[in-house]
Formats: structure tokens, sequence, C-alpha cells
């Protein structure tokens, strides 16, 4: 994913937390001058695939199109692994993105402002949709920007695996609801915030997954995933990419690395774009991540089904003074698992390393040599998306002051994890080039973990690919895996 | 004692040498370089100091370096900036390098040049590239970055290309509707 989407949204909602006006606004941006034509038009709300697969446990809840800040319900069986909810914006003419004091812009996010679960709040977005601090005690959370469509697969936190895991299993039966909304809609409660016109107000697609057991229990052990690949590199089409050596390896890699989580691929799909599209986005530019962006654009080429659909690039470039090329591009945390053709379907992953060795041997290294060897580094990467897509967050973020959502999975804190005399990031993120959490701080003992985590931010020497329990549960509740 | 020598002991067993204190810079740069999707700031990478350009450059020449990672350290160069990041964006703008370097030698120069001189540097890069792909690379960052006049020579190759290398301008020609 993209860490610039993610500190823009740390910023805007902890400022949602600080406020104390309420998330109340209309989108309407009363005294706001008219919004103009938009820069594209986004594709309309696409059905989920879920249902084709025959003989499994699923129910795919269309709850319709409802505009911000109604209220949607719908029934939870007692025997449900995972909810997930997809929300797709249905209203050509709103908010692409917002305005925000501390960045130009922000794309405009879909979420629940909050959740019931039979009478329950489970998720306030003023309350947990900032980093926990408390893993203990988060029981829903989300933290991510995704302009136009967006996903939430529960459980993705401690406290809810617990639930899901104990007795009498699975997530809360009963009839739960939602309230619809987005970053247009809370703009009136963040301090300085701004649609900049008046943008009619946000509806929304919703569409609810519910992922079931024969019996109430926790996520099942293992599971499969469809995977498809798209050859937007100029370097492969979809038929020499079948017979290539070096995608196959790669894809034996990625399947190892899943294969942590306990997963399986399964059908693996090759799809060409056509030379337009090619001559395009081979190149993309990762800067832009409203629905019109590259990344976006891309992503809605994505077929229908219920598959991860990784996109294969020559590069991911940044135009942008204050960031530099990336390997990896994610649309959202998690993904819209099942919904094809969408901003946020996907994942892009530069294959520039592929089929390259910067040390002679690491491509046959037990066990696999992430650093040196290209082959086995796209696939790390590619897991590494495919990770976030499934629901994860870095175990540790950069600066070490931000984690994930899970109790079992590693942190490492750069106030007790990083060198003497590293400057750490303060509470108000005022330290413009605050210390990074290496993979070498990340590894030196049980209290300062992660550095070999599949889910660190940084690939290194020291990268092995490692989930804890918490992380493969989050992967498999997710739809994508069957 | 403990303390200070366990870390070096584990960094050992994981086959990984341990950060010397003159290793501390390397260890820095491998780390940016290593990021996967979060983008390093500018201020981060200018953070690494004096020395941060020539371990970048190098790494950025290393030809038996995997070309994503030569990709990014090139890019590091155009933002942390100086004579040597200068030198390897001229160097590897040029045929030769992996494709994912040389777009990011192209982006650097327009990062390190001036405006006005940047139409000199790119131009031949955008006229006489033997990739399509490159001239369009070049014709991006000139019209994003060169004085707005230069849109009409970006305008102009765009329409010289093959019918089939002309959506390679989209955002060439998008960023100069913009100007």
């Amino acid at each position: 994913m993209s860490r610039v989407k993610l500190a823009v949204t740390r910023g805007a909602l902890a400022v949602l937390l600080l406020s104390s006006l309420p998330g109340c606004g209309s989108g309407g941006g009363k005294g706001l001058p008219p919004p103009p034509a938009p820069v594209c038009t986004p594709p309309v709300p696409q059905s989920s695939s879920l249902a084709e697969y025959a003989g499994s446990f699923h129910q795919r809840l269309e709850l319709g199109t409802h505009k911000v800040n109604e209220t949607v319900t719908f029934p939870v069986p007692s025997n449900v692994q995972s909810v997930t909810i997809l929300e797709q914006q249905a209203n050509a003419d709103a908010a692409q993105t917002i305005s925000l004091p501390w960045s130009s812009t922000a794309p405009n996010t879909p979420f629940p402002h909050s959740i019931y679960a039979n009478g329950t709040q489970i998720f306030d977005v003023y309350n947990d949709a900032i980093n926990p601090g408390t893993p203990e005690t988060l029981r829903v959370y989300y933290f991510t920007t995704a302009a136009w469509t967006g996903a939430l697969t529960i459980p993705n936190t401690a406290p809810m695996l617990q639930t899901v895991t104990g007795s009498p299993g699975g997530v809360p039966s009963g009839t739960w609801s939602l309230v619809v909304s987005d970053f247009a809609n809370e703009c009136p409660g963040i301090q300085g915030c701004s649609t900049v016109y008046a943008y009619p107000p946000s509806e929304y697609d919703i569409t609810v997954l519910l992922k079931e057991g024969a019996t109430p229990g926790p996520v099942s052990a293992s599971g499969t995933m469809d995977v498809a690949l798209y050859l937007a590199t100029e370097s492969l089409t979809a038929s020499s990419a079948q017979a290539s050596p070096d995608v196959q390896k790669m894809l034996s890699f990625y399947g190892g690395l899943l294969g942590a989580a306990g997963i399986a691929i399964g059908n693996v799909t090759y799809h060409d774009l056509d030379a337009t599209l090619k001559a395009k986005y081979a190149t993309i530019n990762g800067d832009d991540a409203t629905p019109c962006g590259d990344l976006a654009e891309l992503l809605s080429h994505s077929v229908a089904g219920n598959q991860m659909n990784l996109f294969l690039v020559d590069a991911i470039t940044s135009s942008s003074t204050g960031s530099a090329t990336l390997v990896g591009l994610d649309g959202t945390i998690p993904g819209p698992a099942s919904l094809g053709g969408t901003v946020q379907s996907g994942a892009a992953v530069s294959v520039s390393s592929l089929g390259k060795e910067s040390l002679s041997g690491a491509c046959s290294a037990s066990p696999p040599d992430y650093y040196h060897c290209g082959n086995a580094e796209v696939a790390y990467i590619a897991a590494h998306e495919t990770g976030h897509f499934l629901g994860l967050y870095h175990p540790t973020e950069s600066d070490g002051t931000w984690f994930d959502p899970l109790a079992g999975t590693p942190q490492c804190a750069c106030s007790s994890c990083g060198p003497s005399g590293a400057q750490c990031q303060n509470a108000s993120g005022s330290v413009a080039s605050p210390y990074a959490m290496t993979g070498y701080d990340c590894t030196r003992s049980t209290s300062c973990g992660g550095g070999d985590y599949l889910m660190f931010w940084v690939i290194s020497a020291y990268s092995k690919g490692s989930l804890s329990s918490d992380e493969g549960q989050v992967m498999r509740a997710n739809p994508l895996v069957q | 004692m403990l303390t200070s020598t366990v870390p070096f002991l584990l960094a050992a067993l994981l086959g990984a040498a341990p950060p010397a204190a003159d290793g501390q810079l390397r260890l820095a740069v491998d780390t940016y370089l290593g990021s996967i999707d979060t983008p390093i700031s500018a201020a981060r990478w200018k953070a690494l100091g004096p020395r941060a350009p020539a371990v970048l450059s190098a790494i950025a020449r290393d030809e038996g370096d995997l070309p994503g990672r030569r990709a990014t350290a090139m890019a590091a160069l155009g933002l942390v900036g100086g004579p040597e990041a200068l030198a390897a964006a001229r160097e590897l703008s040029v045929a030769g390098a992996p494709f994912a370097v040389r777009v990011e030698a192209v982006n650097a120069l327009s990062r390190l040049v001036s405006p006005s001189e940047l139409r000199a540097a790119l131009a031949p890069v955008m006229k006489g590239a033997a990739e399509a792909r490159v001239r369009a690379v070049a014709a991006e960052a000139l019209a994003r970055h060169a004085p707005e006049e230069t849109c009409g020579a970006v305008q102009a190759q765009a329409e010289a290309e093959a019918p089939a290398d002309r959506p390679r301008y989209h955002r060439a020609l998008a960023a100069c509707a913009r100007r």
C-alpha cells in the first residue's frame, strides 16, 4: 500500500479523534462553489463473484445503494467466520478527494461511521480508525485510504480473533448495522478539512459477504486462493509468462510465502492487457491515489472473479519531490475481495528484478534468499501486497511508533529498539526525518521483533517471510481465501 | 556487555553483518532501498548526510545489483542532489542501463538540472532514445519540469511517434495540459 496515503490517513483520523465535532456532515458543502467536471469517470459498482463458488458456505448480501449517514442492517447467522463489508461509490458526481490542511489532497475514502453487532457497538470511526496502541481492546480496526471503493473484513484485531476462536465461536451473531460514511461526509468534523467544492453526498453500493463454517468456530486452518497475473509489463505476455522459468519460479516462491499462512495457490490465470494499456501502464506513476490515478486505472482492468489480481509492471515511479520509486503498490487494506473491475481490485508489482540475482547462487539458496534473488524478491513483494489485500498492516511502520492491531505479531518500537541516539518520531509527528526501523533493529530480541516478517515495511537480508498465527487467521478470514 | 553483544551474535546467526559504527550509513541506505511500499521522504534521504550520494551512486552504477534496487538508488540520488548524483543521472540516462534504472535517471535529471537547462539535457533522450518507452519518460519529465514552451516539442514528439506508441505520452500530454 502507498504509505503516503497511510500517512495522510493517520493525520486525518488523528484530528478526527481530537475534534469535538461529530461526523455529521451532509457532504453538501454549503457556501462552496459547484464542483468542476470530474477528471475521469471511475467504474460503476461491480457485482461480487463470490456466489460463483459452488458448494461453499457463503452468503452474499446485496444491500443496495445508500447515501452517507444512512443505516444499513443485515443478519449474521451463528456460524460466520468473517464478515466483509464492500462499499462502492455509486454517485459519479461525488467528491473524489478532500483537501486537508497538512496535505494537498486525500482520496475520499469510504468507511463505516460505526458498526453495531446485535446492539453492541464494535466500531466507531473516532476511536477505532487510528493506531490502536492497545490491540487488547480494539474490536475492529480500519486504517487506510482508498478512493471510490472500500472494504473491511472482520475479524482483523486480536480481541475479535479471540471471539471468533472462543466459545461459541465465530463473529457475534444477530442483527448487524452500519452507518455509511466517507471522508467527505466526515469533513465538517475534521479541523481544517474542506471538500473545496459543493459536491453532492456520496452514495455507496453496499455488499456484505459472510464466510461461514459448517458450525460456529474459528477461521479455517487452511484454504486456497486463486491468482490472476496481468502482464502490463512489456517484457512478458500471457503466453511467455506461462513458459518463463523465472515467472514460474517466482510463483513457486510466492506460493511458499503464502503457504506459511495455510494458503495454497489455486488456479493461476494469465491476462494480457491490450497494446494501448500496456503502452500507458507498463510504467505507472504511484503518486496519484485518486480514482483517476494510474494505479486505479490499471486495477480497474481486472476481470470479474474471486482472485488476487496482481498487475506486473516494469516500474513504479514518483514524480513528486518528496518520495522515491517503489516496488509494490496496493489499492487498499483490505482489498475488495471478489470484486473485479474496481479502482482497488488488486495490486501492482514491479518485475524489474525478475530473472536477476545479485549474489551468485542466490536463486538456488534454501531457505530462499529474498534479498539477492530477483525472482524471490518479486515474489516477496507480491506476497507482501497480497498480505495487504487480505487485510494485514505493517507490524511496525517505518518510524517505529505505529503498529498493527494484532497482539500476536511482534512490535519494534523506536524508543526501545532503535539505536542509542536515534531521533524517534514524536507524538505530534513533527520530526521531519525520524529514524527508520531496520531489519537489524527488529530482529535483535524477542522484544524487538518483526524485522523478518513478510509484512515488515522493508525487504532486507533479515527477511524470512514470517507470519504470526494472528496474521494467518486474518488472511484466511478474507473471502478471497476459499 | 551482554546487551551489546547479543545483537551482533544474533546478526551473525542470521548471516548478515552487524552494523559497525561506520556501517550505520550503509544500513540506513539498505533499509531505505528495501522499502516495499513506503515512500521515503526527501528529508529522510537528505538526513543521511554528505556521504550518502557516494554510497547511492555506487549502488545505482553496480551492474551486479538487482535493477529494482539500482533504480531506487538512482531515484534517491535525484532527491539528495549534488555532483555525484548529477554525474550518475547523466551516465545512466543513456543506453545500457536497465529500463527501470534509466527511468529513474531521467526523472533524477529533471530534479537535478535547472528547468532552463532541462531541455538541453533531455530533449536528445526524448528524440533519440532507441526505445519508445524511454522517449516517453523523457517527454514526461520535460512536460512536468521544463519551461512551458517545451510542451510544443513534447506534443510534436508524441505526434511523430507510431500510433501504437502514442499512448505512452498520456502523462506527458496531461502534464502539459495542466500548465
